[in-house]
């Protein structure tokens, strides 16, 4: 997939092999509040599908830690009435996840914005140049959750934005023998 | 001084200069941020020489969260001060990814992997093809050892605990034959619990669970079992402490805490005496130069009454060429065999003389259990005692 689309059908993991292997349907005011729920779902997801892996607790482990980062991220500046799509799936030695919401337009773009300087960039000098800026400075610190997965994950990310839908669709994609490394 | 929120504490430990973190730092609250990283840096300015921040209890840590140890790296790193040591475990995957990544982006800051260190000696047992071996020594010891389990107190309806699990066949045993509510068998070595999740499958057991996980720092609740057991492990380690201390928190008061230990003067046979004493003497000594005891068997009456347990009990699990099937035996000598002379020879780059000698050695100890007049014992100890009420 492209690093950014913004025209086609929005990108589940629903495929002719069949649906994902875990898909939960649930409403952004719930997180908002209450942020435990962050840590409730990531965790849920992550202990289900690890009974797919050899390597159960490395897997759970992994899995939960890319969802708190990928819910939190979408769900903080998504419209609060609407649902958060939160999709799981392995296929031919990846792991899949997808979170989809609708978003204002404004911060469309800067999810745009981010995904193309994670996508373009050294990862390296990003990451660096993040963690040396002041991270208490809103605009910084809202980067690192995806930076993180890109750099420290080897996460491959991607999104489906529909302006005029208001719709983003977050791809994360990470090769399974990340769980062993 | 601690500080604790929602999920996670962050401790002091003077004697390292280690700052413990335990739980899951997910802290969406600025507040909590800043309380994180004034301790680091109060702490950083007491102290001189190398600080070490242990992540080995700390389950998940978001990005939020390693803002805060961001924060306090910086501080550390221009003031130049000190140097900073990251400690993770190679059993939580966020640790090798992110701090590792911390590490190799900024100098002055290194990551270390505890449990490589700590189970450098176990690291020689870790691979699948040791195994058959522990399913040996599990035929060999299992019908004397379910009695001993049961005088020793392991009931139905019991939680229990098996850590240092090796490849699960005992607990699954446990789980089966003994009913206990549930067996949690935990173990360090990614294959051996992937072998005992692939038996538990095949053999359909519901009341057991197995995690891959570090016996130093477990990621259990205290006070969480009935009957917390360590079979044949505790020789393995060169700090043996650092795992009892965990076996007695996650005990219940009243519970029973059950290890067994191996030691190799008990070993003996007819004929070939002479010879098989020598080379489990020398066996043991190189144990010894690896960090293990294998005579650890006699001290675990005086481990468990100087850890103040109660009614301390103490028996011997002897298999012998007449109670068990030669054949599993010689295939037990067989694996000790090649452990002995070909991993921990070359581990400790003996002598090629010595190891040959160590070869005939084994090898007369195989002749005596192949003889049908031979006979020969491998007796080990089973110790348990009572966590005060």
């Amino acid at each position: 997939m492209r690093p950014i689309q913004t025209d086609g059908p929005t990108p589940g993991l629903e495929t002719e092999a069949g649906p994902p292997l875990m898909r939960l349907l649930l409403r952004v005011n719930d997180f908002v509040l209450d942020w435990r729920r962050y840590n409730l779902v990531s965790n849920y997801m992550a202990e289900y599908s690890s009974y797919f892996f050899e390597q159960k607790d490395r897997a759970e482990n992994l899995i939960s830690s890319v969802f708190y980062e990928l819910i939190g991220h979408i769900s903080s500046c998504a419209n609060r009435d609407s649902r958060i799509d939160i999709q799981f799936s392995v296929r031919e030695g990846w792991l899949l996840f997808a979170i989809s919401a609708t978003i204002p337009r404004e911060e469309l773009r800067w999810l745009k914005e981010l995904l193309e300087e994670i996508e373009r960039g050294d990862l390296d000098a990003s990451y660096r140049s993040l963690l040396e800026a002041d991270l208490s400075v809103p605009a910084v610190y809202r980067k690192m959750g995806l930076i993180m997965l890109a750099h420290d994950y080897r996460a491959r990310l991607s999104a489906r934005l529909d302006e005029k839908e208001g719709m983003a669709t977050v791809h994360a994609v990470i090769r399974q023998e990340e769980i062993d490394t | 001084m601690n500080i604790t929120g929602e999920r996670y504490t962050i401790s002091y430990d003077p004697v390292d200069q280690q700052v413990n973190f335990e739980g899951v730092l997910r802290p969406v609250n600025p507040s909590d941020l800043e309380r994180i990283k004034d301790y680091l840096i109060d702490l950083h300015d007491k102290l001189d020489g190398t600080m070490r921040l242990s992540f080995r209890k700390m389950r998940y840590i978001n990005s939020a969260g390693l803002r805060a140890v961001v924060g306090f790296l910086k501080y550390a790193r221009s003031s130049g001060k000190m140097t900073i040591k990251l400690v993770g475990s190679k059993v939580l995957t966020w640790e090798g990814k992110s701090l590792s990544s911390l590490a190799s982006l900024w100098s002055g800051i290194d990551f270390i992997v505890y449990d490589d260190k700590f189970y450098e000696s176990q690291g020689l047992i870790e691979d699948a093809s040791f195994i058959p071996l522990l399913r040996n020594q599990t035929r060999l010891l299992w019908q004397q050892e379910k009695e001993i389990l049961r005088k020793h107190g392991l009931r139905e309806g019991m939680k229990v605990a098996d850590i240092c699990c090796g490849c699960g066949d005992v607990a699954l045993l446990i789980a089966r034959e003994m009913k206990p509510s549930i067996v949690v068998g935990l173990d360090h070595s990614a294959p051996a619990i992937e072998y005992a999740v692939g038996l538990q499958r095949e053999f359909k057991v519901k009341n057991a669970d197995f995690k891959l996980g570090d016996a130093t720092a477990l990621m259990m609740d205290d006070e969480l079992f009935d009957f917390v057991m360590c079979r044949l492990s505790i020789q393995i380690f060169s700090k043996p402490q650092e795992i009892l201390k965990e076996l007695y928190r996650i005990l219940k008061p009243g519970g029973r805490l059950y290890l067994t230990g191996e030691d190799y003067d008990l070993i003996v046979g007819y004929p070939n005496e002479n010879e098989i004493r020598t080379v489990y003497n020398k066996a043991g000594k190189y144990g010894t130069d690896m960090g293990m005891d294998l005579y650890n068997g006699r001290k675990l009456y005086s481990t468990l009454t100087g850890m103040r347990m109660a009614g301390v009990k103490v028996d011997y699990i002897s298999a012998d060429t007449v109670n068990s099937d030669r054949k599993v035996f010689a295939e037990m000598i067989t694996s000790w065999r090649h452990f002995s002379a070909e991993k921990i020879g070359k581990t400790l780059k003996i002598p090629p003389m010595e190891h040959d000698n160590l070869l005939d050695g084994y090898d007369a100890h195989l002749k005596t259990i192949r003889n049908l007049l031979g006979y020969t014992t491998w007796t080990v100890v089973a110790a348990s005692g009572e966590k005060q009420r």
